[in-house]
């Protein structure tokens, strides 16, 4: 095991799945975040493959916490945000850290919101909360139901307000999600979390 | 303190050691999640209930075996993935490789072979193929059969076309090919010199000395210890001023004799070997 302490470990892993509106979407949701936080975020967003991204930058520039683009077999520590690679699956390891794939995309997509979750389920368990946003296809769904049967938590944004409802309104209609909410709902949930 | 999270973790542990016993096969030392995600969709395939089953059968069944090895090995590869990485090879490494008479090259973890033949393509246009041997492996020999046949679907033809000129190459992608009804050829000229060869990276030796190393999205699959033994064995095999290109999300950051390398152009992952010290000699 890599994990050298307690102390270096997330009190919750927060995995975040969105794709068309998913930049507006994030930007809000991360600038109503309180840092700092005990928990870690792990985003997957579909996006253009040949580009390269620069979304962590874009973020990091708004808010007061890391926001880094997921290296391969990197530590996941608290108080961080990581963000997918177009074109590259983003999976969460036992130890804690992340690794990345090339494998066939999964629901037409790659990264896939659903390797995401599910192995950020098998993982973390009911340490994890799953947050279904904005986005115009199924992804993401199939990878909430695992996270619920491996006892984590739904949150999805209220699909009146997303920009793209078929992905929000694929999770609700597949499981019981545990909150169904605005963009800045959803952010104080996580910061009464942070706190604890 | 218990080691795994879930029961099936225990069960895969157990097959893998399994596998490594009876064939000589060693998964232990790659990446879990994605291990796993692949050994269930193969259970799925093969209608095996539980990775128990799998177990048992797998020791006594070499077919059930082979088909093990060419599911959860991954050979997903493209023509000119990544172009722009293919431009920054013919602008930083190619006027390097002019320099030698003949040229040794290893493509470690070719899959289907798309990947080599770009790399064909780019050393004949700058006018290096016929100096150049390019040593093709995989663990996998079924896709090494298909790379060796360089026949392909058209399906991506336009995708790999775009490719192809993104990369900055000459004329079209399909002067190098011969078409069929729903497929494409690779001219012979192109695999002439080309030796396709069976390779597992983490139980074979080091492999001549070459003056350039390709291997792109394989260390991904591995664990940080498993990347710094395989990168070691790459470090081994290079020449003096050769050169070490990996995918984009694959770095020499946590590896012990990064000291001995010279990062080309770091954001595409070429990296030049400038000294032999600082080797780990841990292997």
């Amino acid at each position: 095991m890599l994990i050298s302490s307690d102390s270096d470990r997330f009190s919750r892993l927060v995995v975040v799945g969105t794709s068309w509106g998913g930049i507006d979407a994030l930007k809000v949701l991360l600038k109503h975040i309180n840092a700092p936080f005990t928990f870690s975020v792990v985003i997957v967003i579909h996006q253009e493959r040949q580009k390269k991204s620069h979304l962590s930058k874009i973020f990091a520039e708004m808010v007061s916490f890391p926001v880094l683009e997921a290296e391969d077999k990197q530590q996941i520590l608290p108080g961080n945000v990581y963000i997918s690679t177009p074109n590259y699956h983003l999976l969460v390891e036992q130890d804690g850290t992340l690794s990345h794939t090339v494998d066939r995309p999964v629901n037409f997509c790659r990264p896939s919101v659903d390797v995401l979750f599910q192995t950020a389920a098998d993982a973390f368990g009911k340490r994890v909360i799953a947050i279904v946003l904005t986005g115009a296809n199924q992804d993401g769904a199939n990878g909430s139901k695992w996270v619920k049967q491996r006892g984590g938590q739904v949150f999805v944004q209220d699909p009146k307000e997303a920009e793209a409802k078929v992905m929000p309104l694929a999770t609700i209609a597949n499981i019981d999600v545990d909150l169904i909410g605005s963009l800045s709902t959803l952010a104080l949930t996580l910061n009464n979390l942070g706190r604890s | 303190m218990l080691k795994y999270q879930n029961d099936e973790d225990y069960d895969i542990h157990a097959l893998l050691e399994v596998i490594y016993l009876k064939w000589g096969y060693d998964f232990r030392g790659y990446s879990k999640a994605s291990l796993t995600r692949r050994i269930f969709f193969f259970l799925q395939e093969e209608r095996i209930d539980r990775i128990p089953d799998l177990q048992f059968r797998i020791v006594r069944d070499r077919g059930l075996f082979s088909r093990f090895i060419k599911d959860v090995t991954v050979n997903v590869t493209e023509m000119f993935r990544d172009p722009s990485f293919y431009r920054s090879v013919k602008k930083h490494i190619v006027p390097q490789l002019e320099t030698y008479p003949h040229i040794k090259i290893w493509h470690a973890g070719c899959a289907t072979g798309e990947e080599v033949y770009s790399l064909a393509m780019l050393l004949d246009q700058a006018g290096l193929l016929d100096r150049a041997t390019i040593y093709a492996t995989d663990i996998n020999r079924s896709v090494l059969d298909r790379a060796k046949k360089g026949i392909y679907s058209d399906s991506h033809l336009s995708q790999y076309q775009q490719n192809f000129k993104d990369a900055g190459l000459n004329g079209d992608l399909l002067d190098y090919f011969e078409k069929g009804y729903d497929h494409v050829i690779v001219d012979s000229r192109l695999r002439k010199n080309i030796v396709f060869t069976e390779h597992d990276l983490v139980i074979d030796h080091v492999f001549g000395e070459m003056q350039l190393i390709f291997c792109r999205n394989v260390l991904i699959y591995f664990t940080r210890e498993l990347q710094d033994k395989v990168i070691g064995l790459f470090t081994e095999s290079l020449d003096f001023g050769g050169y070490l290109c990996l995918g984009i999300k694959e770095s020499l950051d946590f590896f012990d004799g990064r000291a001995m390398f010279t990062a080309v152009d770091a954001d595409h992952r070429l990296f030049q070997k400038t000294s032999n010290k600082g080797s780990s000699d841990k292997r």
